[in-house]
C-alpha cells in the first residue's frame, strides 16, 4: 500500500515539479517516522516522541483547527501551509482553498515523503506545490517569488504540532514575513555595536549594509576610536591582575555607552558583534527599556570563553557552532541559541579585473591571507616548493615561511584582500587551530574567508569542515582537502586545469549569491527575533511625527496642510505618507505629487543600494 | 507651436539609443523645440545632438543624498523637486515623451502638466498608464523577448511618434577633436581600431584573454593600431589586452570624458566591442561597428543602429540567456572564438560583407525603406518567429486598425511576400512554426487557449491590458476547438489551423487594393497547387 500511494502521489507532483518529486523520492527513509494508528484507525506520525496529529481523531482535530482560522477563500491570497504532518489539516483546508493557491512548506523532506507514502492521492490533488527541505530563508524567497509572480498576497498557516516540533524553522519563517512587513514603514531601528579591533570588525560594516538594504535603519556604535586607549592600558602595568582590572573597567565604560547611544537613537534593538563590549548590567537595563538584545558570537567557543558571562542574559544569542556548544549554552541558562553562519558581502567581495601591475603584486599560484596560527605554520612549511604567497599578520618567528611572507606580515586591508583573492590561482583556506597540526579533524564552522573567496568568484582549496557540505557541494562548488598530501595533489591538479578552477569558482559564487550573503543572514536573524517576539513592533525610532514635519515645513505652507491629516499618527516615514496619498482617489495637488515623486526616487535608490 | 519634453534618464548607451527618436520629433510640424531631461553626468553627450534645444540635467545624486533619511526630506528633498518641476514646466510641455520606462519617470510624466504623454505615465487611480501601443509592446517585450524583432532604438522612435528620417550625426566640439588628434598623433599607420572591452554586466564581457588574442591577431594580420576605450573599471583589463601590442596600442579607459571619447571613436576606422555605451556611440557617429553579444544581450534588441553594422553572437540553444545574470558557466564566452571575431573584423574593416560562419551567428544591419533597422545574415532557429511578429506589429501598432484575425492573416501574408519574397511553401511553414513556437514559449494550452501554468495565467502579456498576443490566441483557440470538440492529434490541429488561415486570407482579399488583390489572387491559385507538408516537429 505504501509504495503504491507513494508512486501515485509522486507521479502527480512530477507532472509540474519533477525536481521536488526526485527530492522526495530520494529522501524517503524506511521506518521513519514512527507511525501509530489513531483510535479511528488512521496513521499518525510521531517524531521525537511528539505526535503530529491527534492520536484519537486526527480528522476532527484538523477540522477544528481549520475552523479556528476563519478562512475565506480570497481570490488573490496565496496560502502557505507550514508543516505537513500526514496532511489531515490539508484535506480540511482544501475544502475552502483551491489547490493551486496552496503551497506546502515542510522542512523535513523524509517526513513529507512518509506522508505521501501513507496517505492516498486524493489528499494531494493536482495543483498543490511543495517547498521541502529548504533552508528557511530559501523557503521565504521561494514563497515571495511565487506570490510576486501571481501578484498575490501571502498568508502563512502554521500547523501547531509541526511548529511545536520545529519552532526555529516555522516561527522564523513567519518572523521573516513579519519583519519584512515592518520595512514598509521604516523597519526597526537597530544599534549595531562594533568591537574595538579584530576579525569581526569588517563584519560590522557588512551587517549594517545588509540590515539597511533590507529596509531597517541600522546605526553603528563605532568603538574603534578606543583601540589606542585599550593598547595604552597594556603598557601601564606588567601586573596581569591589574591589567585585567583596567581592561574590565574600560569594557564596562564602553558597555555603558551602548545604553546612552541606544536611548539617544531610540533603538528597537541592540546587536553586538563578537568581541564588542557587553556586560549583564547594561543588557538588563536595555531590556527594561523594552529594547531587544542580541549578540552574534562569530567566534570559536573553544578559543574564547567570554560568552559564558553574557549569553544567559541576552534575549537572543547567535552562534556559528551548534551541537556541543548548544548544550553548553543551555547548561548555563542560555535557552535558545540560534546557529547563524557568517557570509559574504557581494558589494565588497566581488570579481575584479586587475591591472597587470596588480596581478604581479597580488598574484601567485597559491595564496593565503590570514593570521599565523600554529596549524597554518606547520602546514604551510610543506608547501614552499609552490609559487606561494602568505599575507597577513602574527607571523613572527615563522622560520622558512618568512621567504614567502609578504610585506613583513603587515595587516592587509579588506580592499587588498579582495584583490589577492582575485589574483591567486588557488586560495589556500586552512581554518585556524591552536591545538592541532595542519587540518583540525574536529573543525565544524566555516570562516568568513570561505564565503568571501567564493563570492569573489575565486578558487579555493578549503580544509574539510563538518558544516561544509550543507553550504557548498564539494567538487562542484568548492574543493576540499583533509591532509597535506591531498592538498598537494589537488593543488597540482587544479593548477594545470584552469577551466575546472573557473567552473567551480563560478558555481561557488552563484551558490553564495543565492544563499550566503549577509542580507540572507540578516533576513534570518530578524526573522528569528520577530518569530520569537510576535508583539515586538518598531517604536518608530528617530522617525518624525506629523507635528515635527509641519514645524519643518512651516505652519502656513501647503506642505503643512498635507501633513495635518497625519497628526496623531505617531512616527511617519516618507514611504508611509506617499502610500496613503497614493491610495486616496482624486486629483493630486502639486505638493502631493512632489511627495510621490520624491518617494519613488527614494525607492529606486533603496533598490540600487544607494540610500 | 508645440513644446516637447523628452525624458531620457538613462546610461550612456541607452541615451544614445534615444537620439534618433529625438531627431524624429524635431521633424514634426509645428514643433517649437525639443527639450531633453538627462542624467547630469551625461549632459555633455546630450549637447552633441544638434536637434535638442535645451538639455536639462537631472542631479540624481544630489537628490538621493537629500533624502537619505526620513527626517530630512522636507527641508532638503522637497526644494530640489520643486526646482526640477519648475524647470520642466517652463515652458510648459505640450507633449511629454518618456523613453526611460522606470516607475520614477512614469510618475514624473504623469505629474507634469501636459496635453499628451507618450511612454509610461501615471495617475493615482490606475498607477501606471501605457497610453500608446508601442509602450505596451515594450512592456510585453520584457516577458516575451524571444518573439521580438525590433531594435530598442526603433521602439523608442515608435513610442516618440515623430517623423522617421535619417539620423543626425552628433556635432563634436573643436576641443574634443583637437584632443583626439593629439592623443592619436603617433598612430599614423592605418587602420585604427577602437576596442570596447567593458560592459555593464560581467556576464556580457568576453574574457580578457580572448580580447588579448583578438587584438594580437588584428595587429598581426591587418597591421592595425588599437585604441582601448571604456571607463576606469575597464582599465586593468585593457592594460592586459594592450600589453603584447606595445606601441601599437593605447589604453584610454577611464581617461576620456564623453566628448573626448566621441572624438576618439570618430577618428577610428572600426569599433569592435561588446554591446555597451561605446558601441552605440560609435554607431551614432556612423562608424563601421562590430558588436559582440553574450548572455542576456541580444542583437535583435540592441544591434548597432547603423547601416552595415555587424553583430556576432554565440550559436547556442541557451542564448540569449534567461538566467538573469546568474549563469554559473557561461559557455557563450567560449563558443565565440578570437579567430572568428578577428576574421569578421578584418572584413568589416575592408568594407566587405563578412562570411557567415558555422561556429557563431553573424548578422548584418541595414535600414528598410521606413528607416527601421533590419537584420540580415545568419538565420537561427526561432528567427522566423521574430520575423513573423516583426512583419505584423508595425502595421498594427502604428495604425488604429482593429487587430482582428482577418487583418492578422493579411499582414502575415503580405509582409512575408513583400519583404522576404518567400515562396508559399516557406510562408506556410513559417507561419505555422511561428505559431507553434510562440504557444510553446508561453505554454498555452491547446484546449483553452490560456496558459497551462497557473503562474502564467496572470501573465501581463495575456491580460487585456497587453493585447499583443491575443489575436494569435484567438486564432489558435478557434482552430483547436474546431470540429466536434473531441480531442484531435496535434498534427491534425496544425493542419486545421493551416486550412483556416487560407480561408481567412480569401475573406480579407475583398478589402485589398486592386494591385495587391491581383497578386493575392495569383498566389491563391498557386496555393492550391502546393502540396502541404506537415511541419517537421509538431510540438504541441
Amino acid at each position: 500500500m505504501d509504495d503504491h500511494y507513494f508512486e501515485q502521489n509522486l507521479q502527480i507532483i512530477a507532472e509540474t515539479d519533477p525536481a521536488t518529486a526526485d527530492k522526495l523520492r530520494s529522501a524517503r527513509k524506511p521506518g521513519y517516522p514512527e507511525i501509530r494508528l489513531s483510535k479511528d484507525r488512521l496513521p499518525v506520525p510521531v517524531v521525537g516522541k511528539k505526535s503530529l496529529h491527534s492520536t484519537y481523531h486526527p480528522r476532527a482535530e484538523a477540522a477544528k483547527w481549520v475552523a479556528s482560522l476563519k478562512l475565506r477563500a480570497k481570490d488573490h491570497t496565496l496560502y502557505a501551509l507550514c508543516g505537513l504532518g500526514f496532511g489531515y489539516h490539508l484535506s480540511e483546508l482544501l475544502k475552502i482553498i483551491p489547490p493551486d493557491r496552496l503551497i506546502i512548506v515542510e522542512e523535513d523532506t523524509a517526513l513529507a515523503a512518509a506522508a505521501l507514502a501513507n496517505r492516498p492521492p486524493e489528499v494531494f490533488p493536482r495543483g498543490l506545490r511543495f517547498i521541502t527541505g529548504e533552508k528557511v530563508v530559501t523557503a521565504h524567497q521561494m514563497l515571495r517569488k511565487t506570490a510576486s509572480a501571481r501578484k498575490s498576497e501571502i498568508r502563512l498557516l502554521l500547523h501547531p504540532a509541526s511548529t511545536h516540533r520545529r519552532p526555529d524553522y516555522y516561527l522564523t519563517l513567519e518572523g521573516i514575513f513579519r519583519s519584512e512587513e515592518t520595512t514598509r514603514h521604516g523597519g526597526y531601528k537597530i544599534l549595531l555595536v562594533s568591537p574595538l579591533y579584530g576579525g569581526s570588525l569588517p563584519l560590522t560594516g557588512y551587517v549594517q549594509r545588509a540590515l539597511n538594504a533590507l529596509g531597517h535603519r541600522c546605526v553603528v556604535l563605532d568603538n574603534t576610536p578606543f583601540f589606542p586607549g585599550f593598547q595604552h592600558l597594556k603598557t601601564l602595568t606588567s601586573n596581569r591582575g591589574h591589567e585585567a582590572r583596567l581592561e574590565g573597567g574600560l569594557n564596562a565604560l564602553l558597555a555603558e555607552t551602548v545604553t546612552a547611544k541606544a536611548l539617544d537613537e531610540r533603538a528597537d534593538m541592540v546587536l553586538w558583534m563578537a568581541q564588542s563590549p557587553a556586560i549583564p548590567e547594561v543588557i538588563r537595563e536595555l531590556q527594561n527599556g523594552g529594547i531587544q538584545t542580541a549578540f552574534w558570537f562569530v567566534e570559536d567557543y573553544l578559543t574564547l570563553n567570554y560568552w559564558q558571562a553574557i549569553a544567559p542574559h541576552l534575549d537572543h544569542f547567535f552562534t556559528i557552532q551548534r551541537g556541543e556548544f548548544t548544550d553548553k549554552l543551555n547548561e548555563i541558562g542560555c535557552e535558545n541559541p540560534y546557529y547563524l553562519p557568517v557570509g559574504a558581502d557581494p558589494e565588497i567581495h566581488r570579481p575584479l579585473e586587475l591591472t597587470s601591475q596588480e596581478r604581479k603584486i597580488y598574484g601567485s599560484d597559491l595564496s593565503h591571507v590570514g593570521a599565523g596560527y600554529h596549524n597554518r605554520r606547520e602546514f604551510f612549511n610543506g608547501l614552499l616548493d609552490f609559487d606561494f604567497k602568505i599575507w597577513g599578520n602574527e607571523w613572527d618567528n615563522c622560520g622558512p615561511l618568512l621567504r614567502v611572507l609578504q610585506r613583513r606580515g603587515e595587516r592587509i586591508s579588506t580592499e587588498e584582500t579582495v584583490k589577492i583573492f582575485n589574483a591567486a590561482k588557488i586560495n589556500v583556506n586552512l581554518h585556524s587551530s591552536t591545538y592541532h597540526s595542519g587540518v583540525n579533524p574536529f573543525g565544524d564552522y566555516l570562516n568568513p574567508r570561505t564565503f568571501e573567496i567564493a563570492s569573489c568568484g575565486a578558487f579555493q582549496l578549503v580544509d574539510e569542515r563538518a558544516y561544509l557540505t550543507e553550504n557548498f557541494t564539494p567538487d562542484e562548488e568548492i574543493v576540499t582537502f583533509a591532509s597535506r598530501e591531498e592538498f598537494r595533489d589537488k593543488a597540482k591538479f587544479y593548477l594545470e586545469h584552469e577551466d575546472k578552477r573557473r567552473k567551480i569558482a563560478a558555481a561557488g559564487r552563484a551558490r553564495t549569491l543565492r544563499e550566503h550573503t549577509y542580507q540572507h543572514r540578516m533576513l534570518e536573524l530578524m526573522g528569528v527575533i520577530c518569530g520569537r517576539r510576535p508583539d515586538w513592533k518598531p517604536k518608530g525610532g528617530d522617525l518624525p511625527t506629523a507635528e515635527e514635519l509641519i514645524r519643518q515645513a512651516g505652519e502656513d505652507s501647503e506642505l503643512a496642510q498635507v501633513m495635518r491629516r497625519f497628526v496623531g499618527r505617531g512616527p511617519l516615514t516618507l514611504d508611509g505618507i506617499a502610500g496613503e496619498i497614493e491610495r486616496e482617489k482624486g486629483e493630486l495637488t502639486r505638493t502631493e505629487a512632489m511627495i510621490l515623486l520624491l518617494n519613488e526616487f527614494r525607492q529606486w535608490g533603496i533598490e540600487k543600494g544607494v540610500v | 507651436m508645440k513644446e516637447i519634453l523628452v525624458i531620457a534618464l538613462a546610461r550612456l548607451g541607452d541615451l544614445v539609443q534615444c537620439f534618433p527618436a529625438i531627431s524624429d520629433l524635431g521633424r514634426l510640424p509645428e514643433v517649437n523645440g525639443v527639450d531633453v531631461l538627462v542624467q547630469k553626468d551625461l549632459l555633455p553627450l546630450a549637447k552633441l545632438h544638434p536637434g535638442i534645444r535645451r538639455v536639462i540635467p537631472f542631479a540624481g545624486d544630489d537628490l538621493l543624498s537629500a533624502i537619505q533619511h526620513d527626517t530630512d526630506w522636507i527641508e532638503q528633498g522637497m526644494p530640489l523637486v520643486d526646482e526640477l518641476l519648475s524647470t520642466l514646466e517652463n515652458p510648459r510641455p505640450d507633449v511629454i515623451v518618456n523613453l526611460t520606462h522606470t516607475a520614477f519617470s512614469g510618475k514624473l510624466s504623469g505629474i507634469l502638466p501636459s496635453r499628451e504623454v507618450r511612454g509610461r505615465s501615471f495617475q493615482p487611480e490606475t498607477e501606471t498608464i501605457l497610453a500608446d501601443r508601442w509602450s505596451r509592446y515594450f512592456f510585453t517585450l520584457l516577458e516575451s523577448r524571444s518573439c521580438n524583432a525590433f531594435n530598442l532604438t526603433d521602439i523608442h522612435r515608435d513610442i516618440a511618434g515623430g517623423i522617421r528620417g535619417l539620423c543626425e550625426k552628433p556635432h563634436l566640439p573643436q576641443r574634443a577633436l583637437k584632443y583626439a588628434a593629439e592623443k592619436l598623433r603617433t598612430f599614423r599607420r592605418r587602420p585604427l581600431i577602437a576596442l570596447g572591452i567593458g560592459a555593464h554586466h560581467v556576464l556580457r564581457r568576453w574574457p580578457v584573454e580572448e580580447w588579448r588574442r583578438t587584438a594580437v591577431e588584428l595587429q598581426r594580420s591587418c597591421r592595425a593600431d588599437i585604441v582601448l576605450v571604456g571607463d576606469a573599471s575597464d582599465r586593468g583589463a585593457a592594460e592586459a589586452v594592450a600589453e603584447p601590442l606595445g606601441k601599437h596600442a593605447l589604453n584610454l579607459c577611464g581617461l576620456t570624458d564623453v566628448e573626448q571619447l566621441s572624438a576618439i571613436l570618430d577618428r577610428c576606422d572600426l569599433f569592435l566591442g561588446h554591446d555597451s555605451g561605446p558601441l552605440h556611440l560609435a554607431a551614432t557617429l556612423q562608424k563601421p561597428c562590430v558588436g559582440l553579444y553574450f548572455a542576456m544581450a541580444s542583437a535583435w534588441e540592441t544591434a548597432p543602429y547603423v547601416s552595415r553594422g555587424i553583430t556576432i553572437e554565440p550559436d547556442l540553444p541557451c542564448y540569449p540567456c534567461s538566467e538573469e545574470g546568474r549563469c554559473p558557466d557561461p559557455k557563450c564566452h567560449r563558443v565565440v572564438t578570437p579567430e572568428a571575431v578577428a576574421a569578421t573584423a578584418k572584413l568589416a574593416l575592408r568594407g566587405e560583407i563578412p562570411e557567415l560562419r558555422s561556429d557563431c551567428i553573424i548578422r548584418i544591419t541595414d535600414f528598410d525603406p521606413e528607416y527601421r533597422l533590419v537584420l540580415d545574415g545568419s538565420r537561427k532557429e526561432g528567427d522566423e518567429k521574430r520575423l513573423f511578429w516583426g512583419g505584423i506589429l508595425p502595421a498594427v501598432l502604428n495604425t488604429d486598425a482593429t487587430f482582428d484575425k482577418d487583418n492578422l492573416s493579411l499582414y502575415v501574408y503580405g509582409h512575408f511576400q513583400r519583404h522576404w519574397e518567400w515562396d508559399l511553401q516557406q510562408l506556410k511553414h513559417s507561419v505555422l512554426t511561428s505559431v507553434q513556437r510562440t504557444l510553446t514559449d508561453l505554454q498555452i494550452s491547446p484546449k483553452t487557449g490560456m496558459p497551462e501554468d497557473p503562474l502564467l495565467q496572470n501573465h501581463p502579456s495575456l491580460t487585456a491590458e497587453y493585447p499583443i498576443f491575443r489575436p494569435l490566441l484567438d486564432l489558435y483557440k478557434v482552430d483547436c476547438l474546431a470540429g466536434d470538440g473531441k480531442a484531435v492529434t496535434a498534427l491534425e490541429r496544425i493542419l486545421a489551423a493551416q486550412d483556416r488561415l487560407l480561408q481567412r486570407i480569401s475573406i480579407v482579399e475583398e478589402v485589398l487594393t486592386s494591385d495587391l488583390k491581383s497578386r493575392i489572387a495569383q498566389a491563391m491559385d498557386q496555393f492550391e497547387k502546393v502540396t502541404v507538408e506537415p511541419p517537421l516537429t509538431p510540438v504541441l
